[in-house]
């Protein structure tokens, strides 16, 4: 399983790199150096950031799978199909895990104010928990209908995540006179933990549901 | 007989075919060939053997084990070349042969390595710029460098140059030739089956029609040549692909050990001439009388 991880790690390294290691922490650098960063576009476009990341990195992945017929190669070869499954889950939750305390930890070393950088990374964690629930029903979703299916949905719910902030900004904020700060202390307000529990059960719960679809998906 | 591979009742329906309770046994140690026409039902047969798709019925049993419940185990155990060679195509024979290392309790890379270069494989360059051949014979590559025990082969020469095709045929008859391995070869050109089959298998609008050893089958379906009056209306009856000429006939008979003695006097005489039949010449036969 562990090999297989390796082989599937290769697009997520590539999108985490990208968006965590080089281009976001650069880019965004100086909005962090605000006096309340918590009002600031940065962790509020953070989270749609990690969809990109994570949903990005598994629709070119099931891409490339479905072009050199990866799933009809591992069948023909003695692999449970537990074992994809649980690589490409694994991959997510790691993918998550390092982005999530990536830029935890870069709120915690900019901010020095605990009640800008805690907040911000609870919004966070909460948000990579709902990536991952999107990101499970992603995987069943493919599994069962078939990539060319799915993959078109994947790229609506892509556009409408990394497009939500503009209406978003534009209906909530202006018309109806919601700050970006009280959305996000709304968010802020789930226990991130009992969320996190909750996420990360109905996660491995999908896991199943997904290993059951392959092991079913045949001719 | 020891059997390998055990069928029982096995069934899959599609739209618009059928797949008909099929029950097969293939004896351990020899090479069986399944020879049909193309749309017969060898494919679906042999994916169903190696748990590739979902049957609708019956038992597949493969070292006496449920080909559904030990999948694993039998797949480490059998080397399989399907009909379409499937690899991550971005990637080399190298990166295949350790990728797919990781998997086969039995790998020999050694062994692969060998293959490789016995089949003339480039190691490093990229599967999607394979021919049609290499990508066959990388399939075979893989298939024997897990020491299975059972080889099963689908189609495995279309597509290959005739010297390679001779080379998999002569390599596939080396491999069994101390009886631990058995083969599986299913294939429309009958001249490989003929080539290295112990025993034959035809199968028909998704039906055996006919199981049998091969030098059993070639001793007893043979042409007849006949001029008029020389043969006897009884076995006239039963003679298949009958044509008729201006001084007689010719027709195809499957019990010839059975009707030599009473063809003595006319095989004396000259009257009556005997010739052997090709394994497409059964194979004809049995799908017009179907």
């Amino acid at each position: 399983m562990i090999y297989l991880m390796k082989k599937f790690s290769f697009i997520f390294i590539l999108y985490l790199l990208l968006a965590v290691g080089l281009v976001f922490p650069l880019f965004n650098y100086d909005r962090l150096t605000g006096p309340d960063p918590l009002t600031l576009n940065f962790v509020f476009t953070l989270a749609p950031y990690l969809f990109f990341v994570v949903l990005g990195a598994v629709y070119i992945h099931e891409q490339l799978e479905q072009k050199s017929n990866g799933y009809a190669f591992l069948r023909t070869l003695p692999v449970k199909a537990s074992d994809i499954v649980v690589a490409k889950f694994l991959l997510v939750l790691l993918s998550v895990l390092i982005y999530i305390g990536f830029y935890c930890v870069a709120f915690a070393k900019i901010s020095t104010n605990p009640s800008y950088w805690k907040p911000s990374c609870s919004f966070l964690i909460i948000n990579g928990n709902i990536c991952l629930i999107l990101t499970a029903l992603l995987y069943v979703g493919i599994f069962r209908y078939g990539y060319n299916k799915v993959g078109k949905f994947v790229v609506l719910l892509w556009l409408f995540i990394v497009l939500s902030p503009i209406p978003i900004n534009i209906f909530l904020l202006k018309r109806l006179g919601i700050s970006r700060r009280e959305i996000i202390e709304r968010v802020v307000s789930l226990n991130w933990v009992i969320v996190t529990l909750v996420c990360v059960a109905l996660y491995l719960l999908l896991m199943r549901v997904a290993i059951k679809t392959l092991e079913e998906a045949k001719a | 007989m020891n059997n390998i591979l055990k069928i029982r009742n096995l069934r899959k329906e599609y739209e618009e075919f059928i797949l008909d309770d099929i029950s097969w046994d293939i004896p351990k140690g020899y090479i069986t060939g399944l020879i049909g026409p193309n749309g017969a039902g060898k494919t679906t047969t042999i994916k169903l053997i190696m748990n590739l798709i979902k049957s609708d019925g019956g038992e597949v049993d493969v070292f006496g084990l449920d080909h559904v419940a030990n999948d694993i185990e039998i797949k480490n155990r059998v080397g399989y070349v399907g009909e379409e060679q499937f690899f991550y195509e971005h990637r080399s024979a190298n990166w295949t042969g350790k990728f797919v290392s990781h998997f086969f309790t039995d790998w020999d890379m050694e062994h692969y390595q060998k293959l490789l270069e016995e089949f003339e494989i480039p190691r490093k360059k990229m599967i999607r710029k394979f021919s049609k051949g290499m990508r066959v014979k990388l399939s075979l590559a893989i298939a024997l460098s897990h020491n299975p025990e059972l080889i099963i082969l689908d189609e495995p020469t279309a597509g290959l140059d005739p010297i390679i095709r001779r080379d998999v045929l002569d390599f596939l008859q080396t491999i069994t030739q101390n009886g631990d391995r058995s083969v599986l070869i299913s294939s429309h050109i009958t001249d490989d089956i003929a080539r290295i089959a112990d025993t034959i298998t035809y199968m028909i609008n998704g039906r055996i029609a006919l199981t049998a050893a091969k030098d059993d089958l070639l001793a007893n379906w043979k042409r007849i040549h006949f001029s008029k009056g020389a043969l006897d209306p009884k076995i006239f009856e039963t003679l298949e692909q009958l044509e008729d000429h201006a001084f007689g006939g010719s027709g195809i008979t499957k019990d010839y050990l059975q009707i030599k003695e009473s063809l003595s006097q006319g095989l004396a005489t000259g009257d009556i001439k005997v010739e052997n039949v090709g394994l497409d010449d059964i194979l004809i036969s049995l799908v017009k009388e179907q």
